[in-house]
Protein backbone atom coordinates (compact mmCIF):
# COMPACT_ATOMS: atom_id res chain seq x y z
CA UNK A 1 0.00 0.00 0.00
CA UNK A 2 1.57 3.26 -1.07
CA UNK A 3 0.52 6.56 0.38
CA UNK A 4 -2.71 7.71 -1.21
CA UNK A 5 -3.49 11.13 -2.65
CA UNK A 6 -2.93 13.84 -0.14
CA UNK A 7 -6.04 15.17 1.45
CA UNK A 8 -4.66 18.41 2.67
CA UNK A 9 -6.90 21.39 3.07
CA UNK A 10 -5.65 24.86 3.70
CA UNK A 11 -4.82 24.95 7.38
CA UNK A 12 -7.08 27.47 9.03
CA UNK A 13 -6.04 29.81 11.81
CA UNK A 14 -8.14 28.97 14.87
CA UNK A 15 -9.50 31.93 16.76
CA UNK A 16 -9.74 30.31 20.19
CA UNK A 17 -8.11 31.93 23.19
CA UNK A 18 -5.41 34.59 23.18
CA UNK A 19 -2.93 34.96 20.37
CA UNK A 20 0.45 35.03 22.11
CA UNK A 21 2.46 32.00 21.09
CA UNK A 22 5.71 30.62 22.37
CA UNK A 23 7.79 28.16 20.40
CA UNK A 24 6.93 24.47 20.95
CA UNK A 25 8.77 23.29 24.05
CA UNK A 26 11.21 20.95 22.29
CA UNK A 27 12.20 23.54 19.71
CA UNK A 28 12.51 26.58 21.90
CA UNK A 29 15.87 28.32 21.44
CA UNK A 30 17.23 25.49 19.26
CA UNK A 31 18.65 25.96 15.77
CA UNK A 32 19.78 23.18 13.43
CA UNK A 33 23.17 23.97 11.85
CA UNK A 34 23.89 23.10 8.24
CA UNK A 35 25.99 20.17 9.49
CA UNK A 36 23.23 18.43 11.47
CA UNK A 37 21.33 15.35 10.33
CA UNK A 38 17.70 16.12 9.45
CA UNK A 39 15.86 15.67 12.74
CA UNK A 40 12.93 13.25 12.68
CA UNK A 41 10.37 15.89 13.55
CA UNK A 42 11.14 17.47 10.18
CA UNK A 43 10.08 14.24 8.44
CA UNK A 44 6.98 14.18 10.60
CA UNK A 45 6.00 17.72 9.61
CA UNK A 46 6.73 17.04 5.93
CA UNK A 47 4.60 13.91 6.09
CA UNK A 48 1.78 16.01 7.49
CA UNK A 49 2.09 19.25 5.54
CA UNK A 50 3.95 18.53 2.29
CA UNK A 51 2.67 18.02 -1.25
CA UNK A 52 2.19 14.50 -2.66
CA UNK A 53 5.82 14.04 -3.69
CA UNK A 54 7.20 15.40 -0.44
CA UNK A 55 4.88 13.22 1.64
CA UNK A 56 5.84 10.09 -0.30
CA UNK A 57 9.53 10.85 0.19
CA UNK A 58 9.14 11.53 3.92
CA UNK A 59 7.08 8.38 4.49
CA UNK A 60 9.53 6.32 2.43
CA UNK A 61 12.43 7.65 4.47
CA UNK A 62 10.60 6.92 7.70
CA UNK A 63 9.82 3.42 6.42
CA UNK A 64 13.44 2.59 5.53
CA UNK A 65 14.75 3.87 8.80
CA UNK A 66 11.57 3.34 10.74
CA UNK A 67 13.02 1.45 13.63
CA UNK A 68 15.22 4.22 14.91
CA UNK A 69 13.55 7.31 13.53
CA UNK A 70 10.02 6.38 14.49
CA UNK A 71 11.08 5.44 17.97
CA UNK A 72 13.10 8.61 18.25
CA UNK A 73 10.17 10.67 17.00
CA UNK A 74 7.95 9.04 19.55
CA UNK A 75 10.52 9.78 22.24
CA UNK A 76 10.69 13.43 21.27
CA UNK A 77 6.95 13.85 21.16
CA UNK A 78 6.31 12.00 24.38
CA UNK A 79 9.33 13.11 26.33
CA UNK A 80 10.68 9.65 27.06
CA UNK A 81 14.00 8.06 26.40
CA UNK A 82 12.66 4.56 25.97
CA UNK A 83 13.10 2.99 22.55
CA UNK A 84 10.46 0.38 21.94
CA UNK A 85 10.21 -2.61 19.74
CA UNK A 86 13.22 -1.86 17.53
CA UNK A 87 13.69 -5.51 16.61
CA UNK A 88 10.05 -6.01 15.74
CA UNK A 89 9.99 -2.86 13.66
CA UNK A 90 13.10 -3.93 11.79
CA UNK A 91 11.34 -7.15 10.83
CA UNK A 92 7.94 -5.70 9.87
CA UNK A 93 7.73 -3.90 6.53
CA UNK A 94 6.04 -0.66 7.38
CA UNK A 95 3.37 0.85 5.15
CA UNK A 96 1.76 -2.43 4.14
CA UNK A 97 -1.05 -4.10 6.09
CA UNK A 98 -1.27 -7.86 6.53
CA UNK A 99 -4.97 -8.70 6.37
CA UNK A 100 -6.61 -12.08 6.75
CA UNK A 101 -10.37 -12.53 6.76
CA UNK A 102 -11.92 -15.82 7.94
CA UNK A 103 -15.49 -17.12 7.86
CA UNK A 104 -16.97 -19.15 10.71
CA UNK A 105 -20.22 -19.79 8.80
CA UNK A 106 -22.66 -18.85 11.52
CA UNK A 107 -20.89 -20.71 14.30
CA UNK A 108 -18.81 -19.29 17.14
CA UNK A 109 -15.92 -21.67 16.49
CA UNK A 110 -12.66 -19.86 15.79
CA UNK A 111 -10.46 -19.52 13.80
CA UNK A 112 -12.67 -20.28 10.80
CA UNK A 113 -11.92 -20.73 7.09
CA UNK A 114 -9.68 -18.14 5.42
CA UNK A 115 -11.66 -16.52 2.63
CA UNK A 116 -9.41 -13.58 1.81
CA UNK A 117 -5.72 -12.99 2.44
CA UNK A 118 -3.59 -9.90 1.88
CA UNK A 119 -3.40 -8.97 -1.77
CA UNK A 120 -5.94 -11.61 -2.75
CA UNK A 121 -8.92 -10.97 -5.04
CA UNK A 122 -12.33 -10.01 -3.72
CA UNK A 123 -14.09 -13.02 -2.25
CA UNK A 124 -17.56 -12.06 -3.46
CA UNK A 125 -18.84 -12.23 0.11
CA UNK A 126 -19.99 -8.76 1.09
CA UNK A 127 -19.05 -9.06 4.76
CA UNK A 128 -15.59 -10.48 4.05
CA UNK A 129 -14.77 -7.87 1.43
CA UNK A 130 -16.10 -5.01 3.57
CA UNK A 131 -13.96 -6.21 6.49
CA UNK A 132 -10.91 -6.44 4.23
CA UNK A 133 -11.44 -2.95 2.83
CA UNK A 134 -12.22 -1.51 6.26
CA UNK A 135 -9.02 -2.94 7.70
CA UNK A 136 -7.13 -1.36 4.83
CA UNK A 137 -8.73 2.04 5.37
CA UNK A 138 -7.95 1.89 9.09
CA UNK A 139 -4.35 0.93 8.45
CA UNK A 140 -4.10 3.73 5.91
CA UNK A 141 -5.23 6.43 8.34
CA UNK A 142 -2.83 5.30 11.04
CA UNK A 143 0.10 4.94 8.64
CA UNK A 144 -0.34 7.97 6.38
CA UNK A 145 -1.44 10.44 9.04
CA UNK A 146 0.19 9.20 12.23
CA UNK A 147 3.04 7.06 10.87
CA UNK A 148 1.77 4.17 12.96
CA UNK A 149 2.48 0.72 11.52
CA UNK A 150 -0.71 -1.16 12.40
CA UNK A 151 -2.33 -1.56 15.80
CA UNK A 152 0.87 -2.15 17.76
CA UNK A 153 3.08 0.09 15.58
CA UNK A 154 5.05 -3.04 14.73
CA UNK A 155 3.11 -4.40 11.79
CA UNK A 156 0.57 -6.46 13.75
CA UNK A 157 -1.47 -8.60 11.34
CA UNK A 158 -5.10 -7.52 10.98
CA UNK A 159 -7.26 -10.61 11.36
CA UNK A 160 -11.02 -10.55 11.03
CA UNK A 161 -13.75 -13.13 11.42
CA UNK A 162 -17.10 -12.71 9.67
CA UNK A 163 -20.51 -14.42 9.93
CA UNK A 164 -19.97 -15.03 13.65
CA UNK A 165 -22.93 -16.60 15.43
CA UNK A 166 -26.58 -16.51 14.47
CA UNK A 167 -28.23 -13.11 14.24
CA UNK A 168 -25.40 -11.76 16.34
CA UNK A 169 -25.94 -8.03 16.92
CA UNK A 170 -22.36 -7.12 17.64
CA UNK A 171 -18.73 -6.71 16.63
CA UNK A 172 -15.78 -6.70 18.98
CA UNK A 173 -12.00 -6.83 19.25
CA UNK A 174 -10.92 -9.88 21.25
CA UNK A 175 -7.31 -8.79 21.73
CA UNK A 176 -6.08 -10.62 18.66
CA UNK A 177 -8.73 -10.30 15.97
CA UNK A 178 -11.91 -8.53 15.11
CA UNK A 179 -15.17 -10.47 15.24
CA UNK A 180 -18.20 -9.42 13.16
CA UNK A 181 -21.79 -10.52 13.53
CA UNK A 182 -24.36 -10.42 10.77
CA UNK A 183 -26.97 -8.54 12.79
CA UNK A 184 -30.50 -9.79 13.28
CA UNK A 185 -31.83 -8.23 10.08
CA UNK A 186 -34.68 -6.65 12.02
CA UNK A 187 -32.93 -3.92 13.91
CA UNK A 188 -29.29 -4.31 12.85
CA UNK A 189 -27.59 -4.92 9.54
CA UNK A 190 -24.28 -6.77 9.24
CA UNK A 191 -21.59 -5.10 11.34
CA UNK A 192 -19.07 -4.86 8.49
CA UNK A 193 -21.32 -2.32 6.79
CA UNK A 194 -19.96 0.73 8.64
CA UNK A 195 -16.36 1.85 8.15
CA UNK A 196 -16.35 3.72 11.46
CA UNK A 197 -17.36 0.52 13.27
CA UNK A 198 -14.31 -1.23 11.88
CA UNK A 199 -12.06 1.71 12.73
CA UNK A 200 -13.60 1.82 16.21
CA UNK A 201 -12.88 -1.82 16.96
CA UNK A 202 -9.32 -1.82 15.66
CA UNK A 203 -8.68 1.34 17.68
CA UNK A 204 -9.43 -0.64 20.85
CA UNK A 205 -6.27 -2.52 19.92
CA UNK A 206 -4.37 0.74 19.50
CA UNK A 207 -5.59 1.85 22.94
CA UNK A 208 -4.41 -1.45 24.43
CA UNK A 209 -0.94 -0.79 23.03
CA UNK A 210 -0.80 2.84 24.13
CA UNK A 211 -2.67 4.37 27.05
CA UNK A 212 -4.29 1.04 27.99
CA UNK A 213 -7.39 2.55 29.57
CA UNK A 214 -9.34 0.28 31.90
CA UNK A 215 -12.73 -0.69 30.50
CA UNK A 216 -14.74 0.62 33.43
CA UNK A 217 -16.48 3.89 34.31
CA UNK A 218 -14.66 7.06 33.21
CA UNK A 219 -11.49 5.37 31.91
CA UNK A 220 -13.76 2.99 29.99
CA UNK A 221 -15.80 5.84 28.56
CA UNK A 222 -12.54 7.44 27.40
CA UNK A 223 -11.55 4.10 25.90
CA UNK A 224 -14.86 4.02 24.02
CA UNK A 225 -14.54 7.64 22.96
CA UNK A 226 -11.04 7.19 21.58
CA UNK A 227 -12.41 4.39 19.43
CA UNK A 228 -15.29 6.56 18.21
CA UNK A 229 -12.89 9.45 17.51
CA UNK A 230 -10.45 7.45 15.41
CA UNK A 231 -13.23 5.36 13.89
CA UNK A 232 -14.82 8.56 12.66
CA UNK A 233 -11.44 9.80 11.40
CA UNK A 234 -11.02 6.59 9.40
CA UNK A 235 -14.29 7.34 7.64
CA UNK A 236 -13.57 11.03 7.18
CA UNK A 237 -10.10 10.34 5.78
CA UNK A 238 -11.40 7.71 3.39
CA UNK A 239 -14.12 10.05 2.14
CA UNK A 240 -11.86 13.12 2.08
CA UNK A 241 -14.24 15.06 4.33
CA UNK A 242 -13.34 18.12 6.33
CA UNK A 243 -14.59 18.52 9.89
CA UNK A 244 -17.43 20.70 8.61
CA UNK A 245 -18.43 18.15 5.94
CA UNK A 246 -18.35 15.08 8.20
CA UNK A 247 -21.58 13.70 9.66
CA UNK A 248 -19.89 12.78 12.97
CA UNK A 249 -22.17 9.76 13.25
CA UNK A 250 -21.08 6.37 14.57
CA UNK A 251 -22.75 3.32 13.09
CA UNK A 252 -24.80 5.06 10.43
CA UNK A 253 -25.95 2.31 8.07
CA UNK A 254 -25.88 -0.23 10.87
CA UNK A 255 -29.52 0.34 11.79
CA UNK A 256 -32.16 -1.10 9.47
CA UNK A 257 -34.98 0.98 8.02
CA UNK A 258 -37.19 -0.47 10.78
CA UNK A 259 -35.41 1.72 13.31
CA UNK A 260 -36.21 5.38 13.83
CA UNK A 261 -32.74 6.82 13.97
CA UNK A 262 -29.72 8.02 12.01
CA UNK A 263 -27.01 6.03 13.76
CA UNK A 264 -25.99 4.56 17.12
CA UNK A 265 -24.14 7.66 18.32
CA UNK A 266 -23.62 11.27 17.30
CA UNK A 267 -20.45 13.06 18.29
CA UNK A 268 -21.99 16.31 17.09
CA UNK A 269 -25.27 15.87 18.99
CA UNK A 270 -24.99 13.22 21.71
CA UNK A 271 -28.43 11.99 22.70
CA UNK A 272 -30.02 12.63 19.31
CA UNK A 273 -28.80 9.70 17.21
CA UNK A 274 -31.95 7.59 17.61
CA UNK A 275 -35.35 7.54 19.32
CA UNK A 276 -37.12 4.28 18.63
CA UNK A 277 -39.99 2.38 20.29
CA UNK A 278 -37.91 -0.81 20.42
CA UNK A 279 -34.33 0.43 20.87
CA UNK A 280 -35.30 3.29 23.11
CA UNK A 281 -33.71 6.75 23.04
CA UNK A 282 -30.04 7.56 22.58
CA UNK A 283 -28.89 7.96 26.22
CA UNK A 284 -25.63 9.81 25.59
CA UNK A 285 -24.95 13.03 27.51
CA UNK A 286 -23.08 15.95 25.94
CA UNK A 287 -22.07 17.57 29.24
CA UNK A 288 -20.77 16.50 32.62
CA UNK A 289 -23.92 17.78 34.32
CA UNK A 290 -25.74 14.85 32.66
CA UNK A 291 -23.10 12.21 33.43
CA UNK A 292 -24.84 8.86 33.97
CA UNK A 293 -23.99 6.88 37.11
CA UNK A 294 -24.74 3.23 36.42
CA UNK A 295 -23.37 -0.26 36.84
CA UNK A 296 -24.64 -1.54 33.49
CA UNK A 297 -22.36 -1.53 30.47
CA UNK A 298 -19.24 -1.56 32.65
CA UNK A 299 -20.28 1.68 34.28
CA UNK A 300 -21.87 3.29 31.25
CA UNK A 301 -18.84 3.31 28.96
CA UNK A 302 -20.94 3.59 25.76
CA UNK A 303 -23.14 6.24 27.35
CA UNK A 304 -20.71 8.68 28.96
CA UNK A 305 -18.35 8.48 25.98
CA UNK A 306 -20.68 11.12 24.55
CA UNK A 307 -18.91 13.76 26.65
CA UNK A 308 -15.33 13.30 25.37
CA UNK A 309 -16.76 12.56 21.91
CA UNK A 310 -18.43 15.95 21.88
CA UNK A 311 -15.24 17.61 23.14
CA UNK A 312 -13.35 16.21 20.17
CA UNK A 313 -16.06 17.30 17.73
CA UNK A 314 -15.97 20.81 19.21
CA UNK A 315 -12.18 20.96 18.99
CA UNK A 316 -12.11 19.70 15.40
CA UNK A 317 -14.73 22.19 14.22
CA UNK A 318 -13.14 25.08 16.14
CA UNK A 319 -9.77 24.32 14.54
CA UNK A 320 -11.30 23.90 11.08
CA UNK A 321 -9.88 22.02 8.12
CA UNK A 322 -9.54 18.24 8.36
CA UNK A 323 -10.21 16.75 11.77
CA UNK A 324 -7.29 14.32 11.49
CA UNK A 325 -4.76 17.12 10.98
CA UNK A 326 -4.68 19.07 14.23
CA UNK A 327 -7.37 17.62 16.49
CA UNK A 328 -6.37 14.09 15.50
CA UNK A 329 -2.68 14.82 16.10
CA UNK A 330 -3.46 16.24 19.55
CA UNK A 331 -5.52 13.17 20.48
CA UNK A 332 -2.94 10.76 19.04
CA UNK A 333 -0.12 12.38 20.99
CA UNK A 334 -2.27 12.27 24.12
CA UNK A 335 -2.89 8.53 24.01
CA UNK A 336 0.87 8.03 23.85
CA UNK A 337 1.57 10.33 26.82
CA UNK A 338 3.46 8.30 29.44
CA UNK A 339 2.00 10.50 32.18
CA UNK A 340 -1.47 9.08 31.49
CA UNK A 341 -2.34 5.83 33.21
CA UNK A 342 -5.01 3.19 32.52
CA UNK A 343 -7.04 4.73 35.36
CA UNK A 344 -7.19 8.18 33.76
CA UNK A 345 -10.50 10.01 34.20
CA UNK A 346 -11.95 12.70 31.94
CA UNK A 347 -10.14 15.69 33.47
CA UNK A 348 -6.78 13.94 33.57
CA UNK A 349 -7.13 13.03 29.92
CA UNK A 350 -8.27 16.54 29.06
CA UNK A 351 -5.19 17.94 30.78
CA UNK A 352 -3.20 15.54 28.62
CA UNK A 353 -4.76 16.97 25.47
CA UNK A 354 -3.85 20.49 26.60
CA UNK A 355 -0.30 19.31 27.24
CA UNK A 356 -0.23 17.74 23.77
CA UNK A 357 -1.48 20.93 22.14
CA UNK A 358 1.28 22.85 23.88
CA UNK A 359 3.93 20.41 22.68
CA UNK A 360 2.69 20.53 19.12
CA UNK A 361 1.70 24.17 18.74
CA UNK A 362 3.20 26.10 21.64
CA UNK A 363 2.18 27.42 25.02
CA UNK A 364 -0.59 29.97 24.61
CA UNK A 365 -1.25 28.95 21.01
CA UNK A 366 -4.71 29.29 19.50
CA UNK A 367 -4.77 25.50 19.28
CA UNK A 368 -4.25 25.20 23.02
CA UNK A 369 -6.98 27.78 23.54
CA UNK A 370 -9.37 25.72 21.43
CA UNK A 371 -8.62 22.63 23.51
CA UNK A 372 -9.45 24.53 26.71
CA UNK A 373 -12.66 25.91 25.19
CA UNK A 374 -13.81 22.54 23.82
CA UNK A 375 -13.45 20.77 27.15
CA UNK A 376 -15.01 23.70 28.98
CA UNK A 377 -18.10 23.45 26.80
CA UNK A 378 -18.66 19.87 27.94
CA UNK A 379 -18.11 20.77 31.58
CA UNK A 380 -14.50 19.66 32.03
CA UNK A 381 -12.34 22.54 33.18
CA UNK A 382 -8.68 22.41 32.26
CA UNK B 1 -44.47 -27.65 40.70
CA UNK B 2 -41.57 -29.45 42.40
CA UNK B 3 -38.92 -27.08 43.73
CA UNK B 4 -36.34 -28.71 41.49
CA UNK B 5 -38.29 -27.45 38.49
CA UNK B 6 -39.18 -24.03 39.91
CA UNK B 7 -36.96 -21.46 38.17
CA UNK B 8 -37.20 -17.78 37.41
CA UNK B 9 -34.42 -16.17 35.37
CA UNK B 10 -34.00 -12.46 34.67
CA UNK B 11 -31.36 -11.39 32.18
CA UNK B 12 -30.18 -7.85 31.49
CA UNK B 13 -27.79 -7.53 28.55
CA UNK B 14 -25.86 -4.28 28.22
CA UNK B 15 -22.77 -3.13 26.38
CA UNK B 16 -21.87 -4.46 22.96
CA UNK B 17 -20.83 -2.02 20.27
CA UNK B 18 -24.28 -0.46 20.28
CA UNK B 19 -24.35 -0.01 24.05
CA UNK B 20 -28.06 -0.82 24.12
CA UNK B 21 -29.62 -2.57 27.11
CA UNK B 22 -32.09 -5.42 26.67
CA UNK B 23 -34.03 -7.14 29.43
CA UNK B 24 -35.92 -10.40 29.43
CA UNK B 25 -37.20 -12.87 31.96
CA UNK B 26 -38.70 -16.34 32.04
CA UNK B 27 -40.41 -18.25 34.80
CA UNK B 28 -41.40 -21.90 34.87
CA UNK B 29 -44.57 -20.83 36.68
CA UNK B 30 -45.71 -18.78 33.72
CA UNK B 31 -44.57 -20.80 30.72
CA UNK B 32 -46.41 -23.55 28.85
CA UNK B 33 -45.36 -26.97 30.14
CA UNK B 34 -42.96 -27.81 27.30
CA UNK B 35 -41.19 -24.45 27.58
CA UNK B 36 -41.09 -24.68 31.38
CA UNK B 37 -39.44 -28.08 31.12
CA UNK B 38 -36.90 -26.73 28.66
CA UNK B 39 -36.08 -23.78 30.92
CA UNK B 40 -35.64 -26.07 33.91
CA UNK B 41 -33.31 -28.34 31.95
CA UNK B 42 -31.18 -25.40 30.77
CA UNK B 43 -31.01 -23.77 34.19
CA UNK B 44 -30.21 -27.02 36.00
CA UNK B 45 -27.15 -27.51 33.81
CA UNK B 46 -25.48 -24.26 34.93
CA UNK B 47 -23.05 -24.07 37.86
CA UNK B 48 -24.26 -20.72 39.18
CA UNK B 49 -21.99 -20.89 42.24
CA UNK B 50 -19.02 -20.51 39.93
CA UNK B 51 -20.31 -17.16 38.68
CA UNK B 52 -21.48 -15.88 42.03
CA UNK B 53 -18.10 -16.62 43.61
CA UNK B 54 -15.77 -15.39 40.87
CA UNK B 55 -14.33 -11.91 41.41
CA UNK B 56 -15.64 -9.23 39.08
CA UNK B 57 -13.47 -8.53 36.04
CA UNK B 58 -13.29 -5.43 33.98
CA UNK B 59 -15.10 -5.86 30.70
CA UNK B 60 -13.65 -6.60 27.31
CA UNK B 61 -14.21 -3.81 24.77
CA UNK B 62 -17.63 -4.00 23.14
CA UNK B 63 -18.40 -7.44 24.54
CA UNK B 64 -21.85 -7.86 26.01
CA UNK B 65 -22.26 -7.69 29.77
CA UNK B 66 -24.93 -9.86 31.39
CA UNK B 67 -26.54 -9.27 34.76
CA UNK B 68 -28.55 -12.26 35.94
CA UNK B 69 -31.02 -12.81 38.76
CA UNK B 70 -31.65 -16.49 39.27
CA UNK B 71 -34.37 -17.73 41.58
CA UNK B 72 -34.47 -21.47 42.17
CA UNK B 73 -37.24 -22.26 44.61
CA UNK B 74 -36.48 -20.05 47.61
CA UNK B 75 -32.84 -19.53 46.65
CA UNK B 76 -31.94 -16.23 44.92
CA UNK B 77 -28.58 -15.45 43.30
CA UNK B 78 -27.35 -12.43 41.38
CA UNK B 79 -24.17 -11.92 39.41
CA UNK B 80 -22.61 -10.04 36.52
CA UNK B 81 -20.65 -11.82 33.81
CA UNK B 82 -19.01 -10.79 30.55
CA UNK B 83 -19.94 -12.44 27.30
CA UNK B 84 -16.45 -13.85 26.99
CA UNK B 85 -16.64 -15.39 30.47
CA UNK B 86 -19.73 -17.53 29.94
CA UNK B 87 -19.44 -21.28 29.58
CA UNK B 88 -21.66 -23.07 27.01
CA UNK B 89 -24.35 -23.96 29.58
CA UNK B 90 -24.81 -20.36 30.74
CA UNK B 91 -24.59 -19.07 27.18
CA UNK B 92 -27.38 -21.45 26.16
CA UNK B 93 -29.60 -20.32 29.04
CA UNK B 94 -29.02 -16.64 28.30
CA UNK B 95 -29.72 -17.16 24.60
CA UNK B 96 -32.96 -19.00 25.38
CA UNK B 97 -34.18 -16.33 27.76
CA UNK B 98 -33.27 -13.48 25.44
CA UNK B 99 -35.05 -15.30 22.63
CA UNK B 100 -32.29 -15.60 20.09
CA UNK B 101 -32.12 -18.78 18.01
CA UNK B 102 -29.20 -20.95 19.07
CA UNK B 103 -26.09 -21.28 16.89
CA UNK B 104 -26.06 -24.52 14.87
CA UNK B 105 -23.56 -27.20 15.71
CA UNK B 106 -20.30 -26.82 13.74
CA UNK B 107 -20.00 -29.29 10.86
CA UNK B 108 -18.37 -32.57 11.86
CA UNK B 109 -14.74 -32.73 10.70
Amino acid sequence: MTPGPARRSHRSSPQCGHGATELPIKGRGERCSIFCIVPPEIFERIARNGDDQQREWALSTLSRDHSLRAARLQNILTGTDAVHRVDALAMAPAGVPKRTISDVHGTEQLPGEVVRAEGGPASGDEAADEAYDGFGATYKLYWEVFQRNSIDDAGMPLDGVVHYGQGYDNAFWDGNRMIFGDGDGQLFNRFTISLDVIGHELTHGVTEHTIGLNYWQQPGALNESISDVFGSLVKQYQLGQSADQADWLIGAGLLTSNVHGEALRSMKSPGEAYDDPVLGKDPQPAHMRDFVETTTDNGGVHTNSGIPNHAFYLLATKLGGNAWDKAGEIWYLTIRDPQLKPTARFRTFALGTRRAARRLYGIGSPEEGCVVEAWGEVGVEV
Amino acid sequence: MAEADDWEIEVERSGGFAGITRRASASTCELPEADATQLAVLASAVDFDRYVQQPPNMGRPDAFQYQLKVRHGADLREFVVGEHETDPTLAALITWVLGRPPAPRPPAS
